[in-house]
This record gives C-alpha cells, sequence and structure tokens, in this order.
C-alpha cells in the first residue's frame, strides 16, 4: 500500500518536473544545452531634425513584438525631450516632445531584437479587420476600379488575385491604367503603394510593410517594403519582388502604413540613419531576456531575476540537491561507509571553491594536524564539549595560520583553506578518534578514505558544467531528482556491499 | 554480481534497505524506540513483566556525581559500566575485580580510578549515544558466564541474540567474544557468532568476520553442536519482550548467568543482519511465514517456532 503511494507520489512529481522543465525549453525558449547561441541583432537608429525655437513633437516608429520577434533589451538617448511610447493602428510610436527646441537635435534609439526562426513566419489569427479607404481620387480611382474589375473576372481567390494585379504592375505597357497609377515610377515602394491601393479598392483589406534587412554590419541600413493582405483571418504577407506569399527573408517587419519612420511637428528636415549588427548572443541570455520583458507568470521565475550576488550563491545551492541524491546512492544502493550523513557533500562544496587538489591537500593537512592535536588532548581527560570546542579553536587557528604562511610565500592558493566548514572539520577529527580508539586505525581509515571518495564523486557531479547549467536554468527539473531520491526511500534490494558479504549464503561455496 | 544477487535472494536473504524498508519502518513504532534505546527504562519495565535482568548497582546522571563513583564501587568487586543510549557495545567497560586502589580489567589491565571517571564523564557528555546526546551511565552486576560457554569465548561474556517477530522467535546466534573483539560480544568489532537451531537450541557452524569457521581462534575448542542449557526459558523470555515494548521486530539479548539463570541484557530495535550468514539462513521466509499467522498466547508463539524453524544444518 505504502509502495504504491510512494510510486504514484514519485511519478507525479517526475511528471511534474518534467512538464515544466518542458515547458521552460520548448514556450520559453531556453535551451537544454549550455553552448547554444540564438542569432540577435543590435539596431541602432539616429534621429535628427532642425527645430526653430517652436515647440516640437517628433514620432519616431519603433520595433515592436510580435510572434516570433522579441525585444530584449531597448535604450533612448535624447537631452531634455518628454518621451511616451504609444502603440496604435498595430504600430508602435516614440512620441518626443519639448515646449522649445532651437537648432539641429539628435536623439538615439538602440534596440536588441531576437527573431525566432521558427515562428516567424506564424501570422496571428485577426478578425477585426475591415476594409478602409483606398486614398485614391479622381482618375486614379476609376483607373483602379477598373484593374480590379478586370483582375476579380480572372481570379479564383485573393491569393490569385494579388499574383494576377502585381505581374502586371511589375510588366506595364506605357498607355495602361497601370502605368498611370505607377506614373512611371517603379521602384518596389511605389510597386507596394500601388497594390495596396488597387487591394482596397476591391475591398480587401491590405497594407504597407515596412521592414529592415537584418544582414550583418550594416551601416546605413535601407528600408525595404512588402505588404500584407487579409485572407481568411490573417495577415498574408506578400513580397511584390519575388512574387512569393512570404515576407522576405531575414527581415523585421518594422512598422505598417505609409507613414514615414520618423515624422516632426515644429521642425523641419527629418532625418534617420539605421545601422544594424548581428551578433551570436548565448541562448539562455535571449531565453532569459525574453522572459523579462514578456509577462509570463512562469519566466519572471527564472533565478536570473535575482541580483547577480544571489545568483551566485543559488548557482551553488542548487547544485547541492545534485551531490546529496549522489550520496543517497552511493549509501543506500552501493553502501560506503562515511562520516557524518552528508559531510562529504559538504567538503565537495569547500573543494567547489578551493580548487580539487589544492582542496584535498589542505583538507588533508587540516585533518592530519587536528587529530594529532586530538590525541594528546586525549591524554588531558577533558570533557566533550570543551574538547570539541578546543578542537574548533585549533582548526581555526590552524586555517589561519596555513593562510599567512602560504601567503608569504607567494602561494595565495592557500588563502582559500578559509572555505572550509570549520565545524564539520571539527566533528570530523573528533569522530574519526572514537573510531580510531573504538574499532582500531583500520576503520578510521576505511571511512575517512570513504569520505573522502564520496566527496570527491560528489565534487565532479556538482561542478560539471551541465549540472550547473540545468540546475541553474531548469531548477524544476530538481522536482525529477526529488522524485527519484523519493523511490529509493522504498529501495528495498541489496547494497551493493552486501552481495560479498551474504556470498556464502549463496549455497556456491 | 548479479548472479549473487539472485541465488542469495533465492536463499531468502534480507540486506540493510529491505530490512529498514519492509520490517523496522512497517513495524517498530517509533514512539516504543525510548523504551529499548535506553537501557534504564528497558531494565525497569523487564522487572514490571517479571523478566530476570542483571542487577542495577548505580545510575550516573551527572558530572557532579563521578567524584562519588569511588565510593560508589568500592561496594562491590565487579561490575560493568556502559552508555544507558550506547549501541553496538561502544563505550561499555568490564570490571572483574580491585587490587590497592586500582581496577583490573576484563582483558586483565589495571586502570585507576581517574580513568574510570573520564569514561563516565564520556558517557554522560554523549559520546557513545545516537545523535551526541547527553546520556546516563548504567553501573551494573558483572554476569559471570555459564561454564558451557568456557571453552569457546575468550574472556568478556559470551550472549545469546534471538530476533523476534511479532512476538515469534525467528532466529537465534550465540555471540562468543574473541581476543580481537576485546572481550565485547559484537559482531563488528571481531567477535563469533554461531547460530543456535530454535527448536533445539543447539550451536551451529559459526562466522568470524563475514566467513565459516569451525573453532573459536583463540581457543581452538569446536564451536558447532553445544546445547545451549534452559532454552526453553530463553525462547519464553524473548517472545515476552514483545508484550513488553510493542515492537514487531527486535533482537533480544540474553545471557546465561552462574547463579541467576537467563537474564535480559538489552533490547535492540535495529538488529543487524549477520545472524543469517551465522545461520547460513535468509530471514526471509521465515518472516513471511509468521506474517500469515495470528497468534493468542506466548506459549502458541515459542511452539510455532520450535516446529517450523528448525535449522537444516542439524
Amino acid at each position: 500500500m505504502k509502495q504504491k503511494h510512494v510510486f504514484i507520489l514519485c511519478l507525479f512529481v517526475f511528471l511534474l518536473g518534467l512538464g515544466l522543465t518542458g515547458y521552460r525549453w520548448l514556450e520559453l525558449n531556453f535551451p537544454l544545452l549550455p553552448d547554444e547561441t540564438a542569432p540577435t541583432w543590435r539596431i541602432e537608429i539616429q534621429a535628427s531634425f532642425e527645430a526653430k525655437g517652436a515647440p516640437v513633437k517628433a514620432s519616431l516608429m519603433l520595433p515592436q513584438e510580435t510572434t516570433g520577434i522579441s525585444i530584449l533589451d531597448e535604450h533612448f538617448v535624447s537631452r531634455g525631450y518628454g518621451l511616451s511610447t504609444e502603440k496604435t493602428d498595430g504600430n508602435r510610436r516614440l512620441y518626443l516632445t519639448k515646449r522649445q527646441a532651437d537648432g539641429k537635435q539628435t536623439f538615439w534609439y538602440q534596440a536588441l531584437i531576437y527573431q525566432n526562426p521558427i515562428q516567424e513566419n506564424i501570422a496571428t489569427i485577426d478578425y477585426s479587420v475591415s476594409p478602409r479607404s483606398s486614398g485614391l481620387s479622381g482618375i486614379d480611382l476609376i483607373a483602379a476600379q477598373e484593374i480590379s474589375r478586370s483582375i476579380e473576372r480572372a481570379s479564383a481567390d485573393n491569393r490569385t488575385f494579388v499574383r494576377l494585379l502585381s505581374s502586371r504592375l511589375k510588366n506595364p505597357r506605357s498607355t495602361t491604367k497601370e502605368s498611370l497609377l505607377l506614373s512611371g515610377n517603379k521602384r518596389s515602394r511605389s510597386v507596394s503603394k500601388v497594390l495596396v491601393a488597387v487591394l482596397r479598392v476591391a475591398r480587401i483589406p491590405a497594407r504597407l510593410v515596412n521592414g529592415l534587412a537584418l544582414t550583418p554590419d550594416r551601416r546605413s541600413a535601407r528600408l525595404t517594403s512588402w505588404i500584407e493582405f487579409h485572407d481568411e483571418g490573417r495577415w498574408v504577407p506578400f513580397n511584390p519582388a519575388t512574387g512569393l506569399f512570404q515576407k522576405p527573408r531575414d527581415h523585421l517587419s518594422w512598422w505598417h502604413g505609409e507613414e514615414p519612420l520618423l515624422s516632426v511637428i515644429g521642425a523641419v528636415k527629418p532625418k534617420t540613419e539605421i545601422a544594424v549588427s548581428g551578433m551570436l548572443f548565448s541562448a539562455f541570455r535571449v531565453a532569459q531576456k525574453e522572459g523579462e520583458t514578456r509577462v509570463d507568470p512562469f519566466s519572471t521565475l527564472s533565478l536570473s531575476g535575482l541580483p547577480i550576488q544571489t545568483q551566485e550563491v543559488y548557482r551553488l545551492l542548487l547544485t547541492v540537491p545534485i551531490g546529496i541524491f549522489l550520496l543517497v546512492i552511493l549509501r543506500n544502493v552501493i553502501g560506503l561507509r562515511t562520516f557524518g550523513t552528508f559531510m562529504p557533500v559538504l567538503i565537495a562544496l569547500a573543494f567547489r571553491q578551493t580548487d580539487l587538489l589544492y582542496g584535498v591537500f589542505l583538507f588533508s593537512l587540516v585533518l592530519g594536524v587536528g587529530l594529532l592535536i586530538r590525541f594528546y588532548l586525549e591524554h588531558l581527560k577533558l570533557l566533550l564539549v570543551p574538547r570539541l570546542a578546543c578542537i574548533v579553536i585549533v582548526v581555526i587557528f590552524l586555517m589561519t595560520l596555513i593562510s599567512i604562511v602560504s601567503y608569504k610565500l607567494g602561494w595565495d592558493r592557500g588563502l582559500s583553506v578559509a572555505l572550509f566548514p570549520i565545524v564539520i572539520l571539527a566533528m570530523t577529527i573528533e569522530r574519526m578518534t572514537v573510531v580510531w580508539d573504538e574499532r582500531g586505525p583500520k576503520e578510521a581509515l576505511i571511512q575517512v578514505s570513504g569520505s573522502f571518495f564520496v566527496a570527491l564523486l560528489c565534487f565532479y557531479a556538482m561542478t560539471n558544467d551541465f549540472v550547473e547549467y540545468w540546475t541553474f536554468v531548469f531548477p524544476e527539473a530538481l522536482l525529477m531528482i526529488l522524485a527519484l531520491t523519493l523511490g529509493l526511500g522504498r529501495y528495498t534490494g541489496y547494497r551493493l556491499v552486501e552481495l560479498p558479504r551474504f556470498k556464502v549464503l549463496s549455497g556456491s561455496d | 554480481m548479479f548472479g549473487i544477487a539472485k541465488k542469495i535472494r533465492a536463499a531468502g536473504v534480507i540486506g540493510v534497505n529491505q530490512r529498514n524498508a519492509d520490517y523496522i519502518l512497517k513495524y517498530n513504532s517509533r514512539r516504543f524506540y525510548p523504551l529499548v534505546d535506553d537501557k534504564i527504562r528497558t531494565k525497569l519495565l523487564a522487572k514490571k513483566f517479571g523478566i530476570a535482568v542483571p542487577e542495577l548497582y548505580a545510575t550516573i546522571e551527572i558530572q557532579r556525581q563521578i567524584n562519588d563513583l569511588p565510593k560508589l564501587l568500592s561496594l562491590h568487586d565487579d561490575f560493568v559500566i556502559k552508555p544507558a543510549h550506547g549501541s553496538q557495545g561502544e563505550g561499555i567497560t568490564v570490571i572483574t575485580g580491585q587490587t590497592r586502589g586500582y581496577f583490573r580489567k576484563s582483558d586483565g589491565s589495571l586502570v585507576a580510578s581517574e580513568e574510570l571517571k573520564f569514561q563516565v564523564s564520556n558517557i554522560l557528555s554523549g559520546i557513545y549515544s545516537l545523535g551526541g546526546q547527553p546520556d546516563k551511565a548504567i553501573v551494573e552486576y558483572r554476569v559471570k558466564f555459564d561454564p558451557i560457554f568456557e571453552h569457546i569465548s575468550y574472556r568478556g561474556v559470551p550472549d545469546v541474540r534471538i530476533i523476534i517477530f511479532m512476538g515469534v522467535p525467528v532466529m537465534a546466534m550465540v555471540r562468543l567474544p574473541t581476543q580481537e573483539s576485546g572481550g565485547k560480544a559484537n559482531l563488528h568489532q571481531g567477535c563469533i557468532g554461531a547460530g543456535v537451531d530454535i527448536a533445539t537450541g543447539q550451536t551451529l557452524h559459526a562466522v568470524w568476520k563475514n566467513s565459516v569457521v569451525q573453532d573459536h581462534p583463540d581457543t581452538g575448542h569446536q564451536v558447532a553442536g553445544v546445547i545451549i542449557p534452559h532454552w526453553d526459558q530463553l525462547l519464553d523470555i524473548a517472545a515476552r519482550s514483545y508484550e513488553m515494548t510493542g515492537l514487531g521486530y527486535q533482537g533480544v539479548d540474553l545471557v546465561m548467568d552462574q547463579k541467576f539463570g537467563p537474564l535480559l541484557l538489552e533490547l535492540n530495535a535495529r538488529p543487524g543482519l549477520n545472524i543469517q550468514i551465522a545461520n547460513r539462513e535468509g530471514l526471509s521466509p521465515r518472516l513471511i511465514k509468521i506474517q500469515e499467522k495470528k497468534f493468542s498466547s506466548v506459549r502458541e508463539r515459542v511452539s510455532f517456532a520450535k516446529e517450523n524453524f528448525r535449522s537444516i544444518y542439524v
């Protein structure tokens, strides 16, 4: 009955851990391995205009978070301007305002953008779209209506309509209605504009998309444009340059509409300069930064939200369960004997700080000298608690001495001896002498080397890069460790050391 | 490796994990532990149930009392000092006599009373108790063991360990001190364990340090084939200790005194597993047999054990 209960609990805790880990991995994009990198882009805009002593209001289009695009970090630098951001018409704008400005005004905007390559082309469903005015009038409107009517007859659905229209606009004969609309201008921006206008005349919701090519290290990057039309509840991108229903590769969709990147009221000569640079960010940092800007209650529970020093503490603490789990296996499945239940894990923690070789050396040194002193104290017949206190004091003295001497000798590694758990050391010395007296030096040495061996294994487990990364990034994975430990709590099989012990009973003498 | 595991499982051997998980945690309620962990309480309890124990001369509870120790000890020629919460035979001092202010230990060496005081003080500080809790020291009657064991033990006092499950004697062994064990009857410290047939009280082959031996390593006498006197009485005391403590799975340690007969030495809530080696039989089949039964009296439990747990080596 208890067996079943424990099994169900184990399974539940394990699946919970697995589920949360999976969620963090798949949904929040925390990478499973420490060295995965993700493409991130730094976009820098230098905007300027000339003010004429009047109130100034400038608006700058900002990139915004959509499916597959995350803004990891953004900064504004402007002198003396009031800043506010606002979301309208599916665009995000930065408003800069000042009561009075004179002369050339410059400000900077910088953003760190992560574009998820998988989600890039997935559009969200949006039924709340209605056709809008084309903005055409007079002869332009009539020409557009005629074109739309003739294409409508030849097309089956919105997609074929767009494709036909695009091919007709791209190869206009000089006297046709198309050339009238384009007014002899074949630049892609204009083609896109006309596409949007004609689609709107045909009562198909459409919009112009202004985008930026994400290429590594590009000073004064140029903006490009394509269109999006509404079909079956989603915005479908269409690139007139390629004729594909896809936005251009490696392009950031920045803002919609015909508004310029920077518009000013009360000033002249608005100018923008865009620079793009690509960088390979550690994927974990992307995921953690993504988590900070996103309002996901689970990802804000990441440890990376803590102050750096506290993070360091947890980086250390979270590896302890791994060491303890190993200890449980070594004690209950293998059957090794150690001094004190968790002493080896604490020693391993200390080794982490001192480095293994120095750690083992310093530990043996303190233990050895401590033992000698303890054997001397034996003759004085001191009471237990004062005796233990004496050992603690002696251990502290020893550590101080080692630090001072090693520092004088220019061996600053010796300083790290201060990181050993003093009381644990003192208790180990005391326990060891008792075992030494009661059961002989052999048993004492067996136990101390057993503890050392376990501490070594724990050290290797706890300092493993992968373990450290996992426990820190996926702390919920420790639930799986908890489940396994719970399961081991009901392990009733033999310990490995019992096999030779009971071998006589196997009937094969 | 797995081959051995398979074979010893087939032999019904119980490992530490299984003993803890399936028997101790299941049948031994933690609230009964103090009854057996504190040897003073065990003594008082045994007296209440009419079970004979080595006479308690004195208990020392605080450091100050240590100064009165020489006066206390002068009343008795020989005695045993042990911690009330000791385990695995640690911290026990056996004094066999006194000469000119010195005490003679069981190994023949002489100690001054200062040394005994220090030993008692150590006991009080809790050095031998679980978790280092402050402890009490017991001074009690030194058992003069039955001459039957004279040839097969080296100094010290041999004792009989019987495992009791739900009040039924399951398996027994006699522990014979050796030179290596320093006169202590503890398998961990190097004494000999010889299995005892539950049905007849006859000793089987012996085990020393996990291997089977025929003779006592110090005296050279054969260990097997000795009939333990008052065997039925021993079984009866062991079976009754279940009512005494309420622990389903326990080890009962008994000694055979020349003058007083069988005495209850102590009880153990976590008895060791070497008894299986001493008997060359696993505990599991016997325990399962008991789990399937219900008993109404001590007599019934003892006779069930004698009928069912006859050793295959007799």
